[in-house]
């Protein structure tokens, strides 16, 4: 097969980061090829680069054997390279047809849209694509999945010969990967060339024929997918053998009770909670576990006083308590990892230190006036202490990849010291390497008597870390279970049936 | 920025001619911008806390009616100064926590709420305002308007700043070094104070000629410093800054954010009271139109300045320089001999093209970067290159 891409000793720097450092491989005509390696191996980067979005430093691209620059976003998709994104690069309150012809409308006289084309347009193309959306469907209405599907349409309408998929699966269900999978290998039968960023091993074996790994910005290898195996691909990424680390089973049961809720309700979250209990001890790590959209994370909300509760009670330590804002909540001992790291937990345009130290400025401050020193050397602990890697603790926390964004609302939360930790989705959307991390520290805090409650919705991190298991389905608990009769089949029997598998009932 | 206001200044001087950098112009300059270059420092405050605030121009004039009104003896009571100027900042202080608890308790997005206070504030001035009330002269109030800094005591006041300037300098030094942070090395270090030195020293001697530092000018120096402060050093500032940058995550950190944004928007009620009283003072007394538009410079001088419009990002120090910008432009095309309607004109583009400029040297747009692609055919001109064009 002939190599459609080329890449040359490609680097690139982002201020003091290395983000390529010399990368060389190529990518054949017409294979399905994997991009993959932790958060910050500069996959992304390499991704953008090909697409015209960023511009290389230097090393050569050579696409179709000529040697090719790409200085705007327009000089790839003319080239035939077309991108589909992790977030939707969309817009939610057009239809259908007029976001896959967005910017290339057909128009009659007088630059009028000429609806009726582009409505019958769309049309032939989902047709082709065997994909039963309706071309008129407003963005906003469809699944997260579908919007994935008419991202692919956009992208394959005009003449591509190379499709990039950054992480296209980061957001959408199983049963949606399949769909989406099965039109990959369709259009990749077709003699269209897919390239295919992800850290999702699973998928690569999948659909996949050859993998390059880059680690830390560098090249470490390309493989033929049949040839290898996902723990050798996995020591490939991390640069070192990974442990599935079992978490030692520690029999906390008869400690005191850190975090009581009796009996609670909350009607004005966005999932009505209703008679929720649960306890969690001291040094126990006890997960809610569930479908999103179980009011998981109302719970957790009401309980850092973002949302009033209702009817019911609140016991910390044994005191019922009033928690009228996060601010009580803090200095009950409580911390709040929030589930989506951009929106709620991390002021992106701010460096990490302000980041870190913002939860607790007063403790870092007299008469209102903050101590920089103090500042200085919280940030450099806490860094040193998550190994959060960046150029300095000045460095904006926009820069950093997922992982250490992650640590970094981590270390936030941290260093505050609480009796009692909360995190909802602690390793969404984060690289195996940095995972390992954060679930080494959740099992360490808790030896440390912390009181942890985890929300996750990845079953193996649950049974993994979970000394107990509280399961939700609309806005109520459906069961309890120890560590010792959990499963992936006993969770999802109660999150999505909302009844224990017992045979009879 | 620095770059734009030298050319401005050039311009003007070969425009205008030896008056321009006369010790009275410079004079006049600095004190033609204190009133809304105060209100655009606390405009940066509330700009970096996500809001806004169309109010101030109104709210200024509201400050300085009411209390030439209550020192006015044929009018109103007469009362001394003393009496009446604390009371008419509190009534700015009050109204600006008025439309704060409006903004923050009751979600109404604040260009709503303030341009509802930019109507009804104006109202209420042309009812306070009704006869145009004078101030008496002879009080510290007036003098606050029309005098000036003695000149021995106004190089006393520069040196010291001077020395100010290189403790705050040395000190911030030594603690960054300690934390093995970059920062100033000796000769640069000493390189700016000596600048600053020279420049301040120098600025004074032209004043000196004419009639010296004016005292309001002493009073803009003071609130700059003091609102810089505030917004890099307390906690005040930096959760203002979190809130503007993402209100859920400094929510979820447990700052209480309605309350700061009342306080914000209160201390820009104070601040307008501030700019009232030294307007009042220059002007002798109030009229109905006072301030008006002053919003606009006070925002335009913000955004000039580097201040974000989506919130969390802008600096005091980048509003005084955005302050100079627009007074520049504001006062040149004054000395200027062209008609009334050419020097609108002229001063409105000089404004686009000044600021236009600086923005497209620092982000420059797509079309400008595929010309310099076209007219440079090599490797891909970084933006500090794109700058110096």
């Amino acid at each position: 097969m002939a190599e459609i891409v080329q890449f040359d000793r490609v680097s690139k720097r982002f201020g003091g980061t290395i983000a390529l450092n010399g990368v060389s491989f190529s990518i054949r005509e017409g294979e399905v090829h994997a991009v993959i390696g932790e958060n910050g191996a500069g996959k992304s980067t390499l991704m953008k680069i090909l697409a015209g979005v960023l511009q290389k430093d230097s090393g050569k691209i050579f696409v179709g054997g000529s040697e090719t620059v790409f200085r705007l976003a327009g000089d790839a998709q003319r080239e035939g390279i077309s991108t589909v994104y992790q977030e939707p690069h969309l817009v939610p309150h057009m239809t259908v047809a007029e976001n896959v012809f967005l910017g290339r409308e057909p128009i009659k006289k007088l630059g009028w849209i000429d609806f009726n084309t582009l409505n019958a347009r769309t049309q032939e193309i989902l047709a082709q694509l065997e994909l039963a959306i309706s071309p008129t469907t407003t963005l906003a209405d469809l699944s997260s999945a579908d919007i994935q599907l008419v991202q692919i349409a956009r992208a394959i309408a005009f003449s591509t010969k190379i499709l990039i998929l950054d992480e296209p699966t980061a957001s959408i269900t199983g049963r949606e990967t399949e769909i989406l999978f099965s039109l990959l290998k369709k259009l990749n039968a077709k003699g269209l060339t897919i390239v295919y960023v992800s850290h999702r091993l699973k998928e690569i074996f999948e659909l996949c024929h050859r993998a390059t790994v880059l680690r830390d910005g560098k090249y470490v290898a390309t493989v033929d997918v049949e040839k290898t195996n996902e723990r050798e691909i996995i020591s490939m990424m991390v640069g070192r053998e990974v442990e599935e680390t079992l978490a030692v089973p520690n029999e906390k049961r008869n400690t005191a009770v850190s975090l009581e809720l009796r009996d609670i309700s909350v009607s004005e979250s966005a999932i009505p909670v209703r008679n929720v209990s649960l306890k969690v001890r001291k040094g126990e790590i006890v997960a809610l576990a569930g479908l999103v959209g179980s009011g998981r994370s109302d719970v957790a909300k009401a309980v850092f006083g973002l949302n009033r509760i209702s009817a019911g009670s609140i016991h910390v330590h044994g005191e019922r308590v009033n928690i009228k804002s996060p601010g009580d909540a803090i200095r009950r001992g409580i911390s709040f990892v929030p589930e989506d790291r951009k929106s709620e937990g991390l002021i992106p345009i701010q460096s990490i230190k302000h980041n870190i130290s913002l939860t607790g400025l007063k403790l870092l401050a007299r008469l209102g006036f903050i101590n920089g020193s103090s500042e200085t050397n919280l940030a450099r602990t806490s860094s040193a202490q998550l190994s959060i890697k960046s150029s300095s603790e000045e460095a904006e926390v926009s820069t950093l990849s997922g992982g250490n964004q992650q640590k970094v609302v981590l270390a936030k939360w941290l260093w505050l010291k609480p009796t009692i930790l909360i995190l909802d989705e602690p390793t969404r959307g984060i690289d195996v390497g940095a995972k390992s991390e954060i679930h080494s520290l959740i099992t360490n805090l808790a030896k440390n008597d912390v009181a942890v409650l985890l929300i996750s919705s990845e079953l193996p991190e649950v049974l993994r870390l979970a000394d107990r298991i509280y399961v939700m389905r609309d806005g109520t608990i459906t069961g309890e279970l120890q560590r010792s009769e959990a499963s992936q089949e006993s969770i999802m029997h109660l999150a999505a049936l909302g009844k224990q598998e017992t045979g009879g009932i | 920025m620095i770059l734009i206001l030298a050319v401005m200044w050039i311009f003007f001087r070969l425009q205008v001619g030896d008056f321009y950098f006369s010790g009275e112009s410079i004079a006049k300059l600095s004190r033609d911008m204190v009133s809304w270059t105060i209100l655009a420092a606390g405009m940066t405050l509330v700009i970096i806390s996500g809001n806004i605030d169309l109010s101030v121009g109104s709210l200024l004039s509201v400050v300085a009616a009411s209390a030439a009104l209550m020192m006015n003896p044929e009018y109103g009571p007469g009362w001394s100064a003393n009496v009446a100027v604390p009371i008419a900042l509190s009534i700015g202080t009050a109204l600006g926590l008025l439309q704060g608890t409006l903004v923050a308790y009751f979600r109404i997005p604040s260009f709503i709420v303030t341009l509802g206070g930019l109507f009804i504030f104006r109202g209420i001035t042309q009812k306070i305002s009704e006869f145009d009330p004078r101030v008496p002269a002879g009080n510290w109030v007036v003098s606050l308007g029309f005098d000036y800094v003695p000149h021995e005591t106004a190089y006393l006041v520069i040196a010291a700043f001077v020395l100010l300037l290189a403790v705050v300098l040395i000190i911030s030094r030594r603690n960054r070094l300690q934390m093995n942070l970059p920062s100033w090395n000796i000769p640069a270090l000493t390189g700016i104070l000596f600048v600053a030195a020279a420049v301040l020293a120098l600025l004074v001697m032209k004043m000196n000629e004419y009639k010296g530092i004016p005292n309001q000018t002493v009073v803009m120096v003071i609130v700059l410093i003091v609102l810089h402060v505030i917004s890099k050093q307390t906690t005040f500032g930096r959760h203002l800054y979190a809130i503007g940058g993402n209100t859920e995550a400094a929510r979820i950190s447990g700052i209480k954010v309605e309350r700061k944004v009342v306080a914000v928007f209160a201390l820009m009620g104070f601040l307008a009271g501030v700019a009232g009283i030294v307007w009042m003072a220059q002007n002798q007394g109030s009229t109905k139109n006072g301030g008006q538009y002053y919003e606009l410079y006070a925002i335009a001088a913000a955004i000039i300045g580097g201040t974000s419009l989506m919130g969390g990002r802008g600096t005091i120090f980048g509003t005084f320089l955005g302050g100079l910008v627009m007074a520049t432009v504001i006062q040149g095309m004054d000395y200027t001999n062209l008609e009334n309607w050419l020097q609108l004109v002229v001063r409105g583009s000089v404004l686009v093209l000044a600021v236009g400029l600086d923005i497209m040297a620092k982000n420059p747009p797509l079309w400008a970067r595929r010309l310099q692609h076209k007219v440079w055919k090599q490797s891909p001109p970084t933006p500090s290159t794109a700058e110096k064009h």
